[in-house]
């Protein structure tokens, strides 16, 4: 494949993510079981409306949770990238690995533990949870996958997946609190319900963890040529992979803190970002990953918002629907298997 | 000396694989390793390269241990060309030279003015440039081996490693890969350490050879040195065919039965035939010839017996005697001269004996 020019190619592409990401965002505030004309988000925006049912709708529902969409879905694809470097391996990711269900596991404990002794459960305990349960399944996979060749990591991400889940499902069942509807609404994945609160721990922790990835991204392409090249060009191997590690948690526990097990984000926005971008140098790849994960998490809470609205069905269901096939064609692309 | 082991042993954990390494190289030269298969020629590669720890001893480059020395400094220093290829998805040739430049660039890998001068000078001096903008995946192994030497040229090292550089490629890169090589060495003034299994390529490229065997040096030598017939046929326990010193090649097995075919020949004219006798098992002998010429000592590897005639002497009669008593019990004599010389005149004297007694003359 020839290539006109690259540089163009990459404005192009962010321009198209940028608008997608700005025409998602309005339209998340917009529709729902009210829908609110743009005249009136407008003006609600800028502040020339400043009360009724709208104006509340608008600044205390739609606008937290359309930037919780934005930022977790960025943070997921990221996260999913980092992952995918680290285990070369194009369909790992925190929910495939089981990583999000160990942090799943993590949150839900942390909520029953406090529930029962009363204490209130604050943005940053949430977070905090969720990144050691994520720590926990990470160092058992990463154990996991000295012993084991690429299918079996991914086989056997998927069965820890699932026995933290399970573990989760007793852990909801035998808690006898009624705010226990809360976790069983949170652990089937949704952006429900996020405040402004929330918002704030979210933005503060994802930029951290995007810029730690955005710093990171020279080691990465050293890397994504296998260890052995990395090495020979200079990388503190230890120190970089434990900073891999860490930053792909940060961003993936924050995610599951807030709206539970997201699936499939973390596999197909980094492949499709990187076919359209002909690349997959970090310095490109990761912008880029986070602004078409932002996309997609926005595209498919509409979707979930919408469809049936009044009844919102989970995020997870909307973005396996697109996801998965990707995942499959993926597969099918690679001759190697997994 | 700029490179340097005393007394390493390298090898996995406790387990030593070569014992004793004494390996010393000034810049600019070529060092091959040879040795039969899992003698531990990579193991020495891996060692030199920091994937593993020697067990015993030190490394040194420029007098420094390596083991002491910062990774970023190393990285200035070496580089490596392994036999795995990376698998670098939607990368083009260009960025996995450019990736040569890691050791120089700032936090982001920005490349300066002067990296993006070294990256184009690269990939000429590899002859590559028409490589540039396509996917590292989707080029041949061969093309992928010579990606991999510009990124490892483009790192401006003083010490080059290649774990069998030399395995997927045809012909005609093997020998572009011989140049490309003797170039660095000669010109960038680069130190060169590689394994390789073609003796052939080692003999030529090679100003000093070390030979592993049996978890050791076996020996340590300039080519001329290793190169021998004996030696050679012992480093890898040659038993059937044998190393033909003279040309460095690998003869099949001599067929040792009683020769069916007499074949008359000289100045190479018999290369073919005496080939394609062997090739398919037909016992031959070959004479009169003479001590210096191509066609003796090609047939000394393959034919069951040779009557051959001191250099530069006409042949005598106690050697046509010889050979017409082999011509005696074959069934074909088989003549690749078109005209006898001076010398060979005497041979002429062969097939008129081989007529005269009913035995087929083949003119090839």
């Amino acid at each position: 494949m020839e290539f006109y020019n690259l540089k163009k190619r990459y404005l192009f592409v962010f321009l198209i993510l940028s608008v997608l990401v700005a025409v998602l965002f309005v339209a998340n505030i917009s529709f729902g079981s009210v829908s609110v004309s743009f005249e009136n988000i407008a003006g609600i925006l800028f502040g020339a409306q400043s009360d009724g049912s709208e104006y509340k709708i608008i600044w205390t529902i739609r606008m937290p949770r359309a930037i919780a969409a934005f930022m977790l879905g960025g943070a997921l694809a990221v996260s999913g990238f980092l992952m995918q470097t680290f285990f070369h391996n194009p369909i790992a990711s925190p929910f495939v690995l089981g990583i999000s269900s160990g942090a799943e596991l993590f949150v839900a404990l942390n909520m029953v533990i406090f529930i029962s002794f009363g204490i209130s459960i604050s943005s940053l305990s949430l977070i905090v949870f969720s990144f050691a349960g994520s720590m926990v399944c990470t160092v058992f996979i990463l154990m996991f996958s000295k012993k084991a060749n690429s299918s079996v990591l991914i086989v056997g991400g998927i069965m820890a997946g699932y026995i933290c889940s399970a573990i989760t499902d007793f852990v909801v069942t035998f808690a006898s609190d009624t705010d226990i509807v809360n976790i069983h609404n949170w652990s089937m994945g949704s952006f429900s319900g996020i405040s402004w609160k929330d918002v704030n721990a979210i933005i503060i922790f994802v930029l951290f963890g995007f810029i730690l990835a955005f710093v990171i991204s020279k080691p990465i392409s050293a890397y994504q040529l296998g260890e052995k090249y990395a090495k020979n060009l200079g990388v503190n191997l230890s120190v970089f992979k434990a900073a891999l590690i860490i930053t792909s948690s940060i961003l993936s526990s924050c995610v599951t803190a807030f709206a539970g097990p997201v699936s499939f984000v973390g596999v197909a926005v980094p492949h499709v970002i990187k076919s359209l971008m002909g690349t997959s140098k970090p310095i490109i790849i990761i912008p880029a990953c986070f602004l078409g994960g932002a996309v997609y998490c926005l595209l498919c809470d509409l979707i979930a918002r919408t469809l049936f609205s009044p009844i919102e069905v989970s995020i997870s269901s909307v973005t396996a629907i697109f996801g998965a096939p990707i995942v499959i064609f993926i597969l099918l692309k690679r001759k190697k298997g997994i | 000396m700029f490179f340097k082991t005393q007394n390493t042993s390298v090898g996995y954990k406790t387990k030593i694989v070569v014992d004793n390494i004494n390996i010393s190289l000034e810049r600019g030269k070529i060092l091959s390793i040879i040795g039969p298969n899992g003698g531990g020629k990579s193991t020495i590669i891996k060692s030199i390269a920091r994937h593993i720890k020697p067990i015993y001893g030190n490394i040194y480059i420029s007098n420094r241990d390596i083991s002491d020395m910062p990774v970023s400094d190393i990285s200035k220093k070496l580089s490596v060309v392994f036999t795995q290829k990376p698998y670098a998805e939607k990368y083009t040739c260009e960025d996995i030279v450019s990736m040569g430049r890691y050791p120089y660039t700032g936090k982001f890998g920005f490349l300066s003015e002067n990296d993006k001068a070294k990256v184009k000078e690269a990939m000429n001096v590899i002859n590559i440039f028409n490589l540039k903008n396509k996917y590292f995946n989707e080029i041949s192994d061969g093309q992928k081996q010579r990606v991999l030497l510009a990124c490892a040229l483009c790192q401006e090292p003083e010490l080059i490693l290649l774990d069998e550089p030399s395995t997927f490629l045809d012909i005609k890169y093997k020998i572009e890969l011989l140049s490309i090589l003797n170039d660095m060495a000669r010109n960038k003034n680069i130190s060169i350490i590689l394994t390789i299994h073609e003796l052939d390529l080692a003999e030529k490229l090679s100003d000093y050879v070390i030979c592993v065997k049996n978890g050791c040096v076996d020996k340590y030598g300039t080519p001329d040195d290793i190169f021998k017939e004996d030696y050679i046929n012992y480093l890898f326990d040659i038993e059937h065919g044998s190393y033909n010193s003279y040309f460095g090649r690998v003869e099949m097995t001599k067929n040792t039965k009683k020769p069916k075919v007499f074949v008359i020949a000289g100045n190479g004219s018999g290369t073919n035939v005496f080939k394609s006798l062997n090739k398919n098992k037909i016992p031959f002998a070959a004479g009169v010839l003479h001590k210096n010429d191509i066609d003796c000592v090609l047939a000394k590897y393959t034919a069951s017996a040779v009557v051959y005639e001191n250099a530069f002497e006409n042949i005598g009669d106690d050697k046509i005697e010889c050979a017409k008593n082999i011509i005696r019990d074959c069934e074909k004599v088989i003549c690749c001269l078109k005209n006898f010389g001076a010398i060979n005149y005497k041979n002429k004297e062969l097939i008129d004996y081989a007529e005269r007694i009913d035995i087929k003359v083949e003119r090839y």
